[in-house]
């Protein structure tokens, strides 16, 4: 039986990737401006969850790997597997492979959010949140303007998220122009997307939402399967394409949007990991989800471990991302040109 | 099978279908036939509930199918459309398990019956040894043939194809319409969209001429199909001549 053994052979690689992030994580806690030695971060780690000393190490390593480095990576694993889902989900309902996460306005709309909360702090509801807001804000404007009578065609769909895209971005773009030298430097940051803020408080928010989130979509992968086929075929098969698309494509912008709100833009890892893992283990997103969530964490950890230790100060992620994935979609599509993934 | 009773529908103000009454029997193979925007699309996707239709106007075994849910109607009735082009690369076998759908049970729900069935598709259809294929590696003969496994491995009483030979070479053409054939004699009723009268003519055992959203004949394919049909779907004039025992369409003047 040749399917069981493939679908073995994939869970085999799913275990793998698990194991594989487990050590990129190890890895990343220990490496850095200062390396801290295995047995230190075991320590650490150990008696910081179970309260249990295992040896004795310097509080300074504390800080570094439990206050600084910890908050970020786990960040860094939660915004791979976020943007590599929404990926997913946003190639197959859209029936697309160079979809990604961004398509409906997401970004132009938290971009625009976390410049007005930059320039007018006094609104005092804070950068992410009005980030957030807007970018949930874009994704109901672009639905909104789609839908007609009981549907919402795709192409309606990415029209409306390019209109939407465009019109928030020419606000940023007024906003930056209002803003002095500190703001604008803030806003251009922002953009950029990094870790280096993330908290304790951020891992929390952010690990609930993109856990549950990864759980529903996986539960519901099948379904995804399905719409990849056609709104007609779809209904034709008993599931109902406008109910599941909305909340497909409604998961997959909320945890775009909280991402985004917490680490600012992150380019091409919604575009790029879904392929790699569709090349891994197929188009079949029960498998494809947990693949290309694995490999999304483990890019993100090995990219912004790249961006704090390259050079001396901390290079923005966003640029580390773009400069990895972009010549690796030239790659996959130069060396996979007469077959679509 | 499916009774349509005083069936009208319009997109806008003018009628795409008018007053459509006609019936499929089970086991046959319906040839659909007219002109292109005749109301052919429209006909199949009311009685597959993708338009929303009045009240008693469709029957499926004497059920009204606005009271049925699209789930248990997508065991009533399976559906081929036109265009099947996938954007990712998906095995042969996947996709006919897609005909699983309403069946499935719990989280991922597809278990070993479920794969036995395929495989008996797939086989009946002659194309098991295609199943660890990729469908987009296929020749269009192929893919269609993999359409029309996962269409039976739904397991519905009634199958719709919406022109299935459109894209395919004259042999491929009449090998899909052999496979359709067996499909209806062991009791699915099909409904076949097709632009190729000759094909009813071969191979249907009912036709259903329409134009203008209205039925011009229904009936038994050897007294319904005749010249005079021809001419009014067509508004050219054909012949029909018999060679040997087989019938062939002509038109009467090619200039």
């Amino acid at each position: 039986m040749m399917i069981f053994k493939n679908n073995i052979l994939k869970k085999f690689f799913i275990y793998f990737l698990l194991i594989l992030l487990f050590i990129t994580v190890s890895v990343s806690l220990m490496i850095g401006s200062y390396t801290v030695s295995f047995v230190d971060t075991l320590s650490i780690v150990i008696n910081k969850l179970f309260s249990f000393t295992l040896s004795n190490y310097s509080d300074t390593y504390e800080v570094i790997v439990w206050d600084i480095r910890a908050p970020r990576i786990l960040m860094a694993v939660f915004t791979g597997i976020a943007l590599s889902i929404a990926g997913v989900i946003y190639q197959s309902i859209f029936r697309n492979p160079i979809v990604e996460p961004y398509i409906l306005g997401v970004s132009s709309g938290a971009a625009f959010g976390a410049s007005l909360g930059i320039i007018y702090p006094f609104f005092s509801v804070g950068v992410k949140l009005f980030a957030f807001m807007f970018a949930m804000f874009s994704l109901i404007i672009s639905y909104s303007l789609a839908y007609r009578r009981d549907r919402t065609p795709i192409v309606s769909l990415v029209l409306s998220g390019i209109i939407i895209g465009s019109i928030f971005t020419a606000l940023v773009s007024i906003l930056k122009y209002l803003s002095d030298d500190t703001q604008l430097r803030e806003i251009v940051f922002w953009m950029m997307g990094g870790m280096y803020y993330s908290s304790w408080n951020d891992v929390f928010v952010n690990g609930v939402a993109v856990g549950a989130v990864f759980l529903l979509i996986w539960i519901l992968s099948w379904k995804l399967n399905i719409l990849s086929m056609g709104d007609d075929t779809a209904r034709s098969l008993g599931v109902h394409p406008e109910l599941y698309k909305a909340i497909f494509i409604t998961s997959a912008t909320f945890i775009t949007a909280m991402i985004v709100s917490t680490v600012g833009i992150i380019a091409w890892v919604g575009l790029m990991v879904p392929h790699m893992a569709r090349m891994l283990v197929g188009a079949d997103n029960r498998y494809l989800i947990p693949t290309a969530s694995l490999l999304g964490a483990v890019y993100i950890v090995i990219c912004d471990t790249l961006a704090r230790m390259v050079i001396e100060s901390e290079i923005p992620i966003g640029i580390i991302t773009s400069i990895i994935g972009a010549p690796f979609l030239l790659w996959l599509l130069r060396s996979r040109s007469e077959k679509v993934y | 099978m499916i009774e349509i009773k005083n069936l009208s529908f319009s997109y806008t103000e003018k009628k795409v279908l008018d007053n459509i009454t006609l019936s499929m029997y089970k086991g046959k193979l319906h040839g659909l036939v007219g002109r292109n925007g005749s109301g052919k699309s429209t006909l199949l996707k009311c009685c597959l509930k993708f338009l929303k239709v009045s009240d008693d106007t469709i029957l499926i075994s004497d059920k009204d199918i606005n009271n049925i849910s699209i789930k248990d109607l997508s065991k009533l009735i399976a559906y081929l459309p036109q265009d099947h082009e996938q954007s990712f690369s998906w095995k042969v076998k996947e996709i006919v398990l897609m005909g699983r759908t309403p069946y499935m049970k719990g989280m991922f729900g597809l278990d070993k019956d479920d794969y036995n069935i395929i495989y008996s598709k797939l086989e009946l259809l002659d194309i098991l040894d295609l199943a660890e294929f990729s469908f987009n590696e296929l020749s269009g003969g192929q893919k269609q043939l993999v359409m029309i496994a996962r269409a039976l491995a739904q397991e519905t009483p009634i199958i719709f194809l919406d022109e299935p030979t459109s894209s395919l070479d004259f042999s491929n053409q009449l090998m899909i319409w052999r496979m359709l054939k067996r499909i209806s004699d062991i009791g699915i009723t099909v409904v076949v969209c097709t632009h190729d009268p000759n094909h009813i003519l071969w191979y249907c055992d009912n036709v259903i001429a329409i134009d203008d959203g209205k039925i011009l004949a229904t009936g038994d394919t050897a007294t319904v199909l005749n010249e005079e049909l021809l001419y009014n779907i067509y508004k050219n004039r054909y012949r029909i001549e018999t060679i040997g025992d087989q019938k062939i369409i002509y038109p009467e003047s090619f200039h």
